[in-house]
């Protein structure tokens, strides 16, 4: 590790920025399974499977769910697959304006309960795990809660927000004078460029200036950064657009009227009630995370009807807990560890 | 908005470190504020209002020019994904219509069958005894009396033909009906 001069620390840093379109991510081998619309069912390539329940991730609808397989050497998925589970994958995809009428419902009962089915026929398998990520949480969550008998053996929940009372999004667009009716009867399509500003300036200082000075500290020292800085900052800048009936339902149900934790949402006609859930749960908290704060998912705990709960609470804010760079390290073995006993009760020959 | 200079000028006199914690946490209590999340709000309802006034207004200057605007093709496009939609319950629809027969249980002593397949099992022994009596005894009476409607006695063999006639095409149907569904 070699000390750079000023200069040529500002080109190496200047590169490093501007070229970041050029990481790679998402790059583990898989297939397509199942398209609908702007949904794809991915399966990955392994050679081995150890545990017949299959592993379904499912992301949230801000970002893109290449968080799960980040870069080589630095994947959730990659992690998984080293582990014996066989991963599926369900990406929501770019809504176009047409999806603009899509809601919630649609994402719970409908496409998520189709990725499922396709998921096990795939499989060849009666039961999945499903592992929902921030708002993909909430989604798996509302589906476990509906479906009874879609064949949701284990359920894990990361940084996923359930009462959102007294969190900062509340505080910002749960009050009376943010008209989210009028958002999304102007734009079909909610900016998730925009979604991202709002995100950022949650945390103003570190997302808009300590990131770059990091950077640049670290460029000046020699210190290698370019793969794991230009990767997350790709994957961060991919911002997809939140379909406006789903953005409506999203704020209203859980910011300005935080209906989940209380039981009132309903969808097409069956009211969501955590206390349905009896299938084994793992929750993951984040310490630091300001998104999804921890005490804002820990109310789960005590609404499921579960008698095989666990919670997972770690150092870390809502994206790095599980793609950090300790994550490798500490969270993911934990994961694999609580899937794995409860995975093997039919091994694949 | 509060302003923030009065909390940037402290926080230059300490360490680049320090001051970058100190102005961190002042930062997000701006931000955590109530004139920042009204501010919010606010920009919010005008960046609506500006798009309302500038996308409504050229997307109506193009569709008067009887062009498809941006709304027309979108229509179109929610058109196709909804087409998409019913396409898949279809098809989940015949897959299911498909693997039904092959899910059928088999039927052990005991088990709770169908109302309409109760029904056929009680009369399937009956109308298959009906007509092994009723072929032989009806042959019988129109071989010894062949059929005129002259008389009592010939009118009751013809009835008796009738009914045997009856029989043995109850019990044909009876048979391919039950061959049929083996079948399939």
């Amino acid at each position: 590790m070699k000390a750079r001069p000023p200069l040529a620390a500002a080109v190496e840093f200047a590169d490093i920025v501007l070229t970041r379109d050029q990481a790679k991510v998402g790059t583990t081998p898989r297939d397509v399974v199942w398209t609908h619309r702007s949904v794809t069912l991915y399966r990955y390539r392994s050679d081995h499977r150890e545990h017949a329940v299959p592993v379904l991730l499912v992301f949230a609808l801000i970002n893109g769910p290449q968080i799960f397989d980040l870069r080589p050497g630095h994947s959730f998925v990659e992690h998984l697959l080293d582990e014996g589970f066989d991963v599926f994958l369900l990406d929501w995809g770019t809504p176009g304006e047409e999806d603009a009428d899509v809601g919630l419902d649609d994402y719970v009962c409908d496409w998520l309960a189709w990725g499922v089915r396709e998921t096990l026929r795939a499989a060849g398998h009666h039961q999945l795990t499903l592992l929902g990520w921030c708002i993909g949480g909430v989604l798996c969550a509302m589906h476990t809660a509906l479906a009874q008998d879609a064949g949701v053996r284990n359920l894990v929940l990361l940084t996923t927000p359930i009462d959102t009372d007294g969190s900062l999004y509340a505080h910002w667009v749960g009050r009376a004078s943010f008209d989210v009716d009028a958002l999304t009867d102007a734009f079909p399509l909610v900016s998730g460029a925009g979604i991202d500003v709002v995100n950022k300036l949650m945390k103003p200082v570190t997302n808009f200036w300590t990131t770059y000075r990091k950077l640049w500290d670290d460029v000046q020292a020699g210190v290698d950064r370019r793969e794991s800085y230009q990767a997350m900052a790709k994957w961060v800048a991919c911002t997809p657009p939140f379909p406006a009936r789903a953005f409506r339902q999203w704020t209203t149900w859980m910011y300005k009227e935080n209906q989940l934790v209380k039981g009132l949402v309903v969808l097409r006609g069956q009211r969501v009630d955590l206390g349905r859930i009896c299938e084994p749960l793992l929750v993951v908290t984040a310490g630091a995370d300001h998104i999804a704060p921890r005490e804002g998912t820990l109310p789960v705990l005590d609404l499921v009807a579960s008698s095989d709960v666990t919670h997972l609470d770690r150092p870390g804010g809502h994206i790095g807990l599980m793609a950090g760079s300790k994550a490798r390290g500490e969270i993911w073995p934990e994961i694999s560890a609580w899937l794995a006993q409860r995975s093997n009760d039919e091994v694949m020959t | 908005m509060a302003d923030v200079t009065h909390f940037i000028e402290p926080v230059r006199a300490a360490g680049p470190a320090r001051q970058r914690a100190r102005l961190t946490r002042r930062m997000e209590r701006v931000v955590a504020g109530e004139n920042f999340a009204e501010l919010l709000s606010r920009l919010v309802k005008a960046i609506v209002a500006l798009h309302r006034g500038s996308s409504g207004g050229l997307d109506l200057l193009v569709r008067h020019l009887r062009l498809a605007g941006r709304q027309d093709l979108t229509r179109l496009g929610r058109q196709m994904a909804r087409a998409e939609d019913k396409l898949e319950v279809v098809l989940q629809q015949v897959e299911a219509l498909d693997a039904a027969p092959r899910e059928l249980p088999a039927q052990e002593p005991g088990t709770a069958v169908a109302p309409g397949s109760a029904r056929r099992s009680v009369w399937r022994p009956a109308l298959a005894g009906a007509s092994v009596v009723a072929v032989p005894l009806g042959g019988a009476l129109v071989a010894m009396h062949p059929p005129s409607i002259v008389g009592a006695e010939e009118a009751l063999a013809l009835a008796v033909a009738v009914v045997a006639l009856i029989a043995v095409t109850a019990r044909a149907t009876l048979a391919l009906a039950s061959r049929r569904g083996g079948r399939s």
